[in-house]
């Protein structure tokens, strides 16, 4: 890793409406580094060229010399996902079956994103339609982790938590169906946040299983974190799932201390699969969690041995509906690895999936009561810091365990219960790879859970850290 | 080969033959054998849940997230 401190969009963006920073000056590192690690990386499906960024950056630099009032994304450079779509790059859920589709429009949260100032540097890897934890892409190639190019970046979301780790951009969207920007985030040892369901709009994504669905974004912090949110947050009339909420000013308010909170570690479940060493990394924050006058105490959520069955049913009734026609049309343009599950979705019986949707309320209401005893949950993100690309299986303490099961058990909770989650680095493991803390809020209480996240990383420096260049 | 007839499974015998006279979604012999272990683990995972008592929850839920 380097000592390198990564910029933050605060830092950024009043370096750029103070003239201390240019937005030339900016955009050309990000894609510095992008023409550096983009290919190796596997980072981007598709990019904008240089010379259209350059001249952004320049008409924002002319804008602030003119004395015109800059918004607060004018000049950052963001990664968007490759699920989201956009007017000026095409969207192909980084699979055949949509090379080359040009929506011609841009998706909600992404029009959100523009009109903020931001910069779309491109169109970010994701493993096939956003079904699958590791972007280990068939069709478009593994893409790599940046901390060891021989480990998985995490997904679905890699490409977009690989250009923030790396600096090729200072923000990126992300979509959340199964912990789809966590997993990534916490392997890439970035910040990501699935807000809660109905806050972003899902409008103008391809989905994955809509009730599940969530759109958030992956940042060096919790503080940039606050400024993608702020940006993409609000009602949406075109995605059923949008709530009408005020949003708060997550900007001005996340440098705010929290009050002292009460943190919750649940007692099922999330620990019953545990690297020893992402263990000790989760001790490790509990006691910054302390010191930062907060209490910490057990709570109960029973249901949730029963989450796996509830996800499952859910998610592949969902997506195997949503992509029935396509699998009709054009199955054979989908890798294996994704028409398997699609196929397997097929079997799901509509009243296994309204069974599942029940159990899911369940767990919805322990989430709830637990909440009435504490603010926030935390648990570590992922049980294991990123296999390698391949690795099917894992061994813990003697036990072998699926490598993929293990990835998103942590994760997949909060998309049952539509939770707002945030991910922070919390260490490394001894071959030097990420280890995340997951913290999980009350529905719409992203503000309480930001300050908690920008807390924690005023204590500790894990966010700051970079990887090398040479992935080792 | 449109189906999976003469497929030894019956787990996979029984999902050809529902996807074809139910689904109306006939796929090969291969693709289904590839499906198969991805099939058993949902299905192991989904049945699971036959052992919870939902009856306080109504069946016609919507999820919405509440603030």
């Amino acid at each position: 890793m380097t000592a390198e401190a990564r910029q933050s969009i605060r830092e950024v963006a009043q370096g750029i409406r103070s003239g201390s920073l240019s937005a030339v000056e900016v955009m050309t590192r990000c894609l510095d580094a992008s023409d550096r690690l983009a290919g190796p990386l596997n980072a981007f499906a598709s990019r904008n060229s240089r010379d259209r960024l350059m001249s952004q950056a320049i008409d924002v630099d002319r804008r602030r010399k003119n004395g015109d009032a800059l918004r607060p994304l004018d000049g950052i450079p963001i990664a968007v996902k490759d699920v989201f779509f956009t007017t000026d790059l095409p969207t192909t859920a980084s699979s055949k079956a949509f090379a080359g589709f040009h929506p011609g429009e841009d998706g909600f949260a992404v029009g959100k994103l523009r009109a903020a100032g931001a910069l779309v540097v491109g169109k970010s890897q994701t493993h096939e339609l956003a079904y699958g934890p590791t972007t280990a892409n068939e069709y478009a190639g593994p893409s790599r982790n940046p901390w060891n190019l021989a480990h998985v970046p995490g997904g679905s979301s890699g490409g977009s938590a690989i250009a923030v780790a790396t600096g090729m951009c200072l923000g990126a969207t992300g979509s959340d169906t199964g912990g789809s920007i966590r997993t990534p985030s916490a392997f890439c040892g970035v910040s990501g946040l699935k807000p809660t369901y109905g806050l972003v709009s899902r409008s103008g994504i391809f989905s994955l299983s809509w009730s599940l669905d969530h759109a958030g974004a992956i940042a060096g912090s919790a503080d940039d974190l606050a400024f993608l949110l702020q940006a993409m947050a609000g009602f949406d009339p075109n995605d059923p799932g949008s709530v009408e909420f005020a949003v708060p000013d997550y900007v001005a308010g996340v440098g705010h201390a929290p009050r002292a909170l009460r943190v919750g570690v649940p007692k099922e479940h999330y620990f019953d699969v545990l690297d020893p060493e992402v263990s000790q990394a989760f001790d490790a924050a509990l006691d910054v969690l302390r010191d930062c006058g907060w209490t910490i105490d057990e709570v109960s959520i029973p249901h949730l041995e029963h989450g796996l069955g509830a996800e499952l049913a859910i998610l592949g009734a969902e997506a195997a509906a949503y992509h029935r026609d396509l699998m009709q049309r054009q199955a054979e343009d989908i890798s294996n690895n994704v028409r398997r599950e699609l196929d397997a979705g097929m079997m799901i019986l509509a009243t296994d999936y309204l069974l599942g949707q029940r159990v899911r309320r369940l767990i919805v209401d322990d989430f709830a009561a637990a909440f009435a005893k504490v603010d926030l949950l935390v648990t570590p993100t992922t049980p294991i810091p990123a296999p390698r690309i391949g690795r099917t299986e894992i061994e813990i303490g003697g036990k072998t365990h699926s490598a993929l099961g293990a990835i998103w058990r942590n994760v997949y909770p909060t998309n049952l219960t539509g939770s707002p989650t945030l991910c922070v680095p919390c260490g490394f493991s001894e071959a030097g790879l990420p280890i995340s803390l997951q913290m999980i809020g009350r529905n719409f209480a992203e503000l309480t859970l930001l300050k908690a996240g920008h807390c924690f990383q005023s204590a500790t420096n894990w966010h700051k850290c970079m990887p090398t260049e040479s992935g080792s | 080969m449109k189906t999976s007839q003469g497929n030894p499974d019956p787990l996979l015998a029984a999902c050809a033959a529902m996807l074809r006279e139910v689904g109306g979604y006939p796929i090969t012999v291969e693709r289904l054998q590839a499906a198969g272990p991805v099939i058993r683990e949902v299905l192991t995972a989904i049945r699971a849940l036959d052992e919870v008592d939902v009856s306080r929850v109504e069946p016609m839920t919507i999820f919405r997230a509440r603030p």
